[in-house]
């Protein structure tokens, strides 16, 4: 009898084993990429060594808001983009709409090696199941994301004034915008820091970006390719200046976006989102969420957005008025009379969102 | 072997066979920027403010068609510059909204009780920018009791390219190369020293 309850406490111990501690022992590099997760990592997380942290979860349970951590990906079978029009002064749009095309194209491209290879259900190209449509120039000049209408995945580039606070530093940004119950992208806009000189063409000098290395790299993120582990990877989160490695993608970077988008047609998924695992892509459909359009929607209600789900001043202050209070409460409980007046004293007010 | 052993071996198989299937976290993590690593004067300059802060409370909103996150933080020490007292707001691009999520790499992340050196610049009205993103901020870490906190360079920067060299010649010590791993109370000399400099023009 005794015997027979052991057995099943090791067995119910092995299942729960598996169920839970997959997730955080599945984290040993076995595979050098990583995935972007709805869950930025904790800022002194080393990921160039694994991919997240052991304790992940609950690191970003406690963020405020809180986070799932899911991994993203387009369900779409293919994507799209579209180039602002006046592109930049150091790349025409014609050239960039060339220079794009290569870089989506590296990554649509893929042939991939191993068990998923023959899993098409054309009969096995291996193919990656995604694709990407160039929509053709937009006058939409800034990143804006709309649940309520039209949107597109643009490329903008910035030749005059980088618009946020780091000019001298960024030279391409992506934001994804996703669905945080499921991890599905519903957009995705790139931005080049177009003030400072790029390398097109011709021969990257020593000290040179070369921006269809940037642009490569930046098109993976895209996809929903992270930082990858590995050092020579194209995802890799560093870069040479003079170097062109980065252009062409590695077998560590295709594995990555093979095991997102196989050729079967599926998208590997989060198993909280489908307990096998993957979910069937979607089948092809260029229309951006809500439908597609060239111009940037104009924000309506003055100063804050009235994209989806918005917060009103008012209720930001209200907010910062209750945290205030909670957070005023709870440290003077702490630290003592002494500190209890310092920080009610000098209390921030809740910040203007415009 | 015992029927104990046979299950916990049954189980490490299963595991590995588990593991290819849960592909999706198998190997996963953050996203998307391209930055030229910030130097120690550069930060310097182009901040407004230092701080050694303790994050707290979070909202995210729509602003201008971008998720913004507004952190309230709580100002340990005040270090250089207009840093305030008390508690102050700090902003970072990406967050949730409802049903909206957004990513944007390269941030600095700001978790609850995680203290954090942030170099600052004016945002929005009453609350704070971190200059250069995440390269502006460097984590506090206390491994030890014996020895003093110190500071880590923060890994939310994205990928990051070293800067060109100058017309003066080399673009000077990177912010990171001069933070990290040295103890707090060494590099609030060195900023309180250096923004004298720099900030006097």
């Amino acid at each position: 009898m005794r015997a027979e309850r052991r057995r099943r406490a090791l067995a119910a111990l092995a299942i729960f084993f598996i169920a839970g501690g997959a997730f955080v022992l599945a984290a040993q590099p076995a595979a050098a990429f990583c995935r972007t997760m709805t869950c930025p990592t904790p800022p002194d997380y080393p990921t160039a060594e694994l991919c997240y942290p052991a304790d992940f979860e609950s690191y970003c349970a406690s963020l405020t808001p809180p986070r799932r951590v899911l991994p993203v990906y387009w369900t779409n079978a293919c994507v799209t983009y579209d180039i602002n029009q006046n592109a930049s002064v150091q790349v025409p749009y014609a050239t960039a709409a060339q220079e794009f095309a290569v870089a989506f194209s590296k990554w649509t491209g893929t042939i991939c090696s191993g068990a998923l290879a023959d899993a098409g259900p054309d009969g096995g190209d291996g193919k990656v199941s995604i694709d990407i449509r160039d929509l053709g120039p937009v006058s939409c000049d800034a990143l804006t994301y709309n649940t309520n209408e039209g949107n597109q995945n643009v490329i903008i580039f910035h030749d005059d004034v980088w618009p946020y606070n780091d000019a001298n530093n960024t030279l391409g940004l992506t934001t994804i915008t996703y669905d945080p119950d499921t991890g599905e992208l519903d957009d995705a806009d790139m931005e080049i820091n177009s003030t400072v000189p790029l390398t097109v063409s011709g021969a990257v000098p020593a000290n040179g970006y070369d921006f269809q290395s940037i642009i490569t790299h930046e098109t993976g993120h895209f996809f929903g390719m992270a930082h990858s582990t590995e050092g020579t990877a194209t995802m890799f989160a560093h870069y040479t200046p003079g170097a062109t490695e980065m252009r062409l993608l590695k077998d560590d970077d295709m594995a990555g976006i093979c095991s997102i988008y196989p050729p079967d047609g599926t998208r590997s998924v989060s198993t909280s989102v489908a307990a096998s695992g993957s979910i069937a892509e979607s089948s092809c459909n260029p229309v951006p969420n809500g439908g597609w359009q060239s111009q940037c929607t104009v924000p309506k209600g003055g100063c804050s957005a009235a994209t989806g789900g918005d917060v009103s001043r008012g209720e930001l202050l209200a907010w910062g008025v209750v945290v205030a209070l909670v957070m005023g409460a709870s440290r003077a409980r702490r630290a003592g009379k002494a500190d209890g007046r310092r920080a009610r004293g000098a209390r921030a007010a809740a910040p203007r969102t415009c | 072997m015992t029927r104990a052993r046979l299950l916990l071996r049954a189980a490490a198989a299963a595991l590995a066979l588990v593991c290819p299937v849960v592909g999706p976290i198998c190997a996963q993590d953050a996203p998307a920027s391209v930055s030229i690593a910030v130097t120690w004067d550069g930060l310097l300059r182009e901040s407004t403010a230092a701080a050694v802060v303790t994050p707290q409370a979070g909202l995210s909103v729509w602003e201008g068609g971008r998720i913004y996150t507004y952190t309230q933080v709580h100002v340990e020490q005040s270090v250089a510059g207009d840093a305030p007292s008390g508690d102050a707001w700090v902003r970072t691009m990406g967050g949730v909204v409802g049903k909206v999520g957004q990513l944007v790499d390269g941030e600095a992340v700001l978790a609850p009780g995680q203290r954090s050196l942030l170099f600052l610049k004016s945002g929005p009205v009453g609350a704070f920018d971190i200059t250069a993103r995440g390269q502006g901020q460097f984590v506090v870490k206390n491994d030890d009791s014996s020895t003093p906190p110190y500071l880590a360079r923060s890994r939310s920067v994205g990928t990051l390219v070293p800067p060109r060299p100058t017309s003066a010649g080399a673009p000077g010590a990177l912010a990171a190369d001069v933070v990290d791993g040295r103890p707090v109370g060494d590099v609030v000399r060195d900023v309180a020293s250096g923004w004298g400099t720099l900030h006097a023009r």
